[in-house]
């Protein structure tokens, strides 16, 4: 009994030690995307050996991030411990920096030292490399920040003792990541855009560089299902929520299919065009136009031949001649800048790419507007908005209308198909069945439905919300000479409908007969109302 | 957060734009590709999802309900994780609502069965039942879904009566009898000598064939007992003090009746003035056989007290309805000068009236002594164990 809790906290504690681990595999992707830029950007600058450095750091930025957030210190303690930790990073960032080329460079920089202090202890080298560090610590402090935070929320959350917080503070760490995560990634791209505008003339480095940042996002979308999965797992856990045993190991499993999914489509996607946007609508307005024009000379073929057909029937000699071909489709007449070469593929490429950007713009404002409606409801007070809303709304509905229609016509089309018994079924397509055909069971409950029609139509009809017990409790005031047919039908119609019994034909002639009687009856009524009615008028 | 992901996404256009990053594009791909491709399956996946609740919809009084709840994903789209909140009613779940986390491939199923206990009569919805499944990633909101409530129905405390003795004037039933006017001639007895005076009617010529003289068949005398109890939930005619459990244990009293009544096959109404579901009852005419009776528990777990027409005037219009030789059952709080005198008229009309007062009624030693001198049975109750009189064997 003790081994699935002590496995749980086994898996909890796994899941925390992974998180620091894409962690630091983040911001070590952040780290060499610094690099790339230092050294795209100062030429003359050295890199080798900073990666190791800026491993270093993410362990010591991890390990005292840990350390400060269990031990709950004051703020003016943090700082003091921040400030110590700085002073000593500082000096060793110093030692490594000169070092890394070798001693000698380091005993050239302590002696430079006596004479330009100031210039030998902030050398280019140094600053460069402390401006890495610190960045990189940085990311690291605050990503870890927010780690030490779910760890705290996730595994205090025992199901022993009561919970020490409350279940809303579940969403803040899971926000602040994604912050963090958008943050850093925002940082990465634009440090990697522009270390790649500076060095263009590499294919490697941007390879490598674009490797480094898709990795570095895939990580961070591995790291948001992580703290998905451990901000619902804490919220289920608080309220007592009975979770399957197989829900861990499938939710890795759709994860990994989900990015694998999404990392080959974003790699797969085109990332460039060699036609701009109206370029693009140019050529395919054209297609259009193109494409018309060939159903249009189609047409006009067939028309010609027919007249040709007629003319030679009638002995008639005619002088008229095919009607030319159109010009065909040439995509560059379309292009502002004529001259160009474009191939299909470029063609395609670009359409794809603008199909795409758009649609993305479109599903990012969308979702805007959802999530801010105040701005939305601003928005639809103006006209233009207005009429394309309507017109958006319109061919939502019409497009709508028409797939269930076809939905519909194909649906009714398989069944037709399927069904042995066409007669049946176009029998009862046109309103009419014929009970002697029906099995007992379905026999029985035609006679009851008969029943519930005709009394509704003598105005006892049943309530939605009756049942054939209560309903025929209502109807028996109005029909008490044939109380003892409604209680039969009512009980054979209970019995075929709710138990597994086999329904006979007897039992279905027992209910035809009950309800023979409970029609003469109701006629009987009927007329005696419509007499009365008569009567008073 | 949808603003952070807007800001980002501008900033990857300006990359691309002035940067001439095509890894920018990429970039957008896998991000809101992400927040799309999530969005589409929790929406696909919350919409592909069937539910269905499977579970006697009567149960009675004690009973222990088990009731199945059937998750199935009828797309192809696998959901990653499914929250189901059932919301149950607190007098049959003290433990409060049933909440699970599933998660289900592709066309995959699963059943989550729980237990009520069946501890008050009433009708109770079950459900509704709420879910919520999401993506993996999580940067689409999670899709809520919920399904609509069923009903239950839990019968009213059934007390097993053993020894109940009702009056009745309708002869030819299935009960026995001490009185030899109500003689059946379906059920055989004995055999005995002629005697000068016996019918020729009742010669068996077999028997006096087989025996050398004649003899002559005796009838066990037998009555029908059609019984209508006549359930008094008006709320003014109880004591406000102990109105709730007097109503119930009225409600108890005529289950139990009724059951007994059904039991012995004979024939069994109600006639109320108690409200089901905010309206009127109508009276049930007196039926025979446990699917009536299954009709008239049905009727009494929804009952419930209210200001009504009062007692004396129920009877006064459902009485007369009544054929004669009925047992008229009164299940009421309080028995006054009016009920009594209508009480009267029942019995003047050849029906036989039964008085039940339950719970802590006033002037019961009045009551009892009026009844005796009208001549019909009276009883009090003022808890159940007052039942105990009919169970001795």
């Amino acid at each position: 009994m003790s081994g699935e809790p002590a496995l749980s906290r086994q898996n909890e504690r796994l899941t925390v030690a992974l998180a620091h681990l894409i962690v630091g595999l983040m911001t070590l992707c952040f780290a060499l995307v610094c690099l790339t830029l230092a050294e795209t950007a100062v030429a003359s600058w050295d890199g080798r050996g900073v990666i190791l450095i800026c491993a270093l750091i993410i362990v010591e930025a991890s390990l005292t991030t840990w350390l400060l957030k269990k031990r709950e210190m004051s703020p003016a303690q943090v700082l003091a411990y921040r400030l110590a930790e700085w002073m000593i990073l500082l000096l060793l960032l110093k030692v490594f920096a000169e070092a890394r080329f070798g001693f000698a460079s380091l005993l050239e920089n302590l002696r430079a030292a006596g004479q330009n202090f100031w210039g030998a202890v902030f050398s280019a080298d140094f600053v460069i490399v402390s401006v890495i560090a610190f960045a990189v610590w940085q990311v690291c402090v605050l990503f870890n920040g927010a780690i030490a935070e779910m760890e705290i929320t996730y595994l205090t959350f025992g199901s022993d003792s009561p919970p020490p917080i409350a279940p809303e503070t579940r969403q803040p760490f899971q926000e602040t990541l994604g912050r963090h995560f958008l943050l850093t990634g925002g940082l990465i791209a634009l440090l990697g855009g522009l270390g790649l505008q500076t060095d263009a003339s590499r294919p490697f480095l941007q390879a490598q560089t674009t490797a480094v940042i898709v990795t570095y996002f895939a990580l961070g979308l591995i790291l948001l299902g992580l703290t998905n999965f451990t901000s619902l797992a804490t919220f289920w856990r608080y309220n007592r929520v009975k979770v399957a045993p197989n829900l861990s190991t499938r939710w890795v499993i759709y994860s990994l299919v989900f990015l694998s999914v999404l990392v080959g489509a974003a790699l797969w996607l085109p990332s460039h065009y060699k036609l701009g946007l109206l370029d693009t609508l140019r050529i395919l307005v054209g297609f259009f136009v193109a494409f018309m024009a060939a159903i249009y000379y189609l047409i006009l073929v067939v028309l010609a031949g027919l007249q040709r057909l007629a003319t030679r029937l009638f002995g008639v000699s005619s002088a008229s001649t095919p009607p030319p071909p159109p010009p065909p489709f040439e995509p560059e007449q379309y292009l502002q800048q004529s001259g160009r070469e474009i191939g299909k593929g470029d063609i395609v490429n670009s359409l794809f790419f603008w199909a795409i950007f758009i649609a993305v713009l479109v599903f990012a404002f969308r979702q805007f507007l959802i999530a801010n409606p105040q701005l939305a409801a601003i928005l639809r007070r103006f006209g233009p908005i207005r009429f394309l809303a309507s017109l958006w709304g319109w061919m939502k509905t019409a497009l709508g209308q028409t797939s269930e229609g076809a939905a519909a016509l194909l649906r009714r089309g398989l069944n037709r198909l399927r069904r042995p018994d066409r007669r049946l079924a176009a029998a009862a397509g046109r309103g009419y069945l014929n009970p002697r055909r029906l099995p007992p069971r379905q026999r029985v409950f035609f006679y009851y439905m008969a029943l519930i029609r005709r009394a509704g139509e003598s105005g006892a009809p049943r309530q939605d919300w009756q049942t054939p017990y209560e309903y025929e409790t209502t109807l028996l005031p109005t029909l008490p000479e044939a109380g003892e047919s409604l209680d039969g039908l009512t009980e054979d119609f209970i019995r075929a409908r709710y138990s597994r019994d086999e329904v006979t034909a007897a039992q279905a002639e027992h209910s035809r007969s009950a309800w023979e009687r409970l029609r003469q009856a109701l006629r009987a009524r009927q007329k005696s109302q419509a007499s009365d009615e008569q009567a008073g008028r | 957060m949808l603003t952070e992901y807007v800001l980002f996404f501008f900033l990857l256009l300006l990359i691309a734009a002035l940067l001439n990053g095509e890894f920018a594009f990429t970039l957008l791909y896998l991000v809101f590709g992400a927040v799309l491709l999530g969005w589409v399956w929790s929406r696909q996946a919350g919409k592909a999802m069937r539910y269905s609740r499977k579970f006697d919809g009567r149960v009675f009084w004690g009973e222990e309900i088990p009731i199945r709840i059937e998750v199935e994903n009828t797309g192809w789209l696998p959901v990653p994780w499914l929250y189901l909140h059932e919301s149950l009613p607190v007098e049959l779940a003290p433990g409060g609502p049933v909440k699970h986390v599933v998660s289900l491939g592709p066309n995959g199923r699963t059943e989550i069965v729980y237990h009520l206990q069946g501890r008050k009569r009433g009708c109770y919805p079950i459900g509704p039942l709420f879910a919520a499944c999401g993506d993996p990633i999580g940067l689409a909101r999670p899709q809520e879904y919920s399904a609509a409530p069923d009903h239950i129905t839990v019968f009213p405390k059934i007390i097993p009566l053993t020894s109940l003795r009702l009056p009745s004037r309708s002869p030819q039933g299935t009960l026995r009898h001490h009185q030899p006017i109500f003689e059946d001639p379906a059920r055989l007895l004995n055999k005995r000598d002629y005697v000068a005076g016996d019918s020729l009617r009742r010669i068996d010529w077999k028997s006096s064939a087989a025996v050398g003289r004649l003899q002559v068949k005796q009838f066990e005398p037998s009555i029908a007992l059609e019984t209508s109890i006549f359930l008094n939930l008006n709320s003014a005619e109880y004591e406000s003090q102990h109105r709730i459990d007097a109503v119930e244990l009225a409600i108890i009293v005529a289950a139990s009746i009724a059951n007994w009544v059904a039991g012995q096959r004979q024939a069994v109404g109600l006639v109320t003035n108690g409200l089901d579901s905010g309206r009127g009852v109508p009276p049930i005419p007196p039926r025979k056989g446990r699917g009536h009776l299954m009709r008239l528990l049905e009727v009494l777990a929804r009952l419930q007290n209210a200001p009504a027409v009062s007692l004396p005037a129920l009877l006064r219009k459902e009485s007369p309805q009544l054929p004669w030789g009925t047992t008229v059952i009164v299940i009421t709080g309080r028995a006054d000068e009016a009920l009594f005198d209508e009480l009267i008229q029942v019995q003047r009309r050849g029906q036989n009236v039964v008085l039940i007062l339950v719970g802590r009624a006033i002037n019961v030693q009045k009551a009892a002594e009026r009844a005796r001198n009208f001549g019909f049975p009276f009883y009090a109750f003022q808890n159940e164990t007052g039942l105990d009189i009919w169970r001795r064997s």
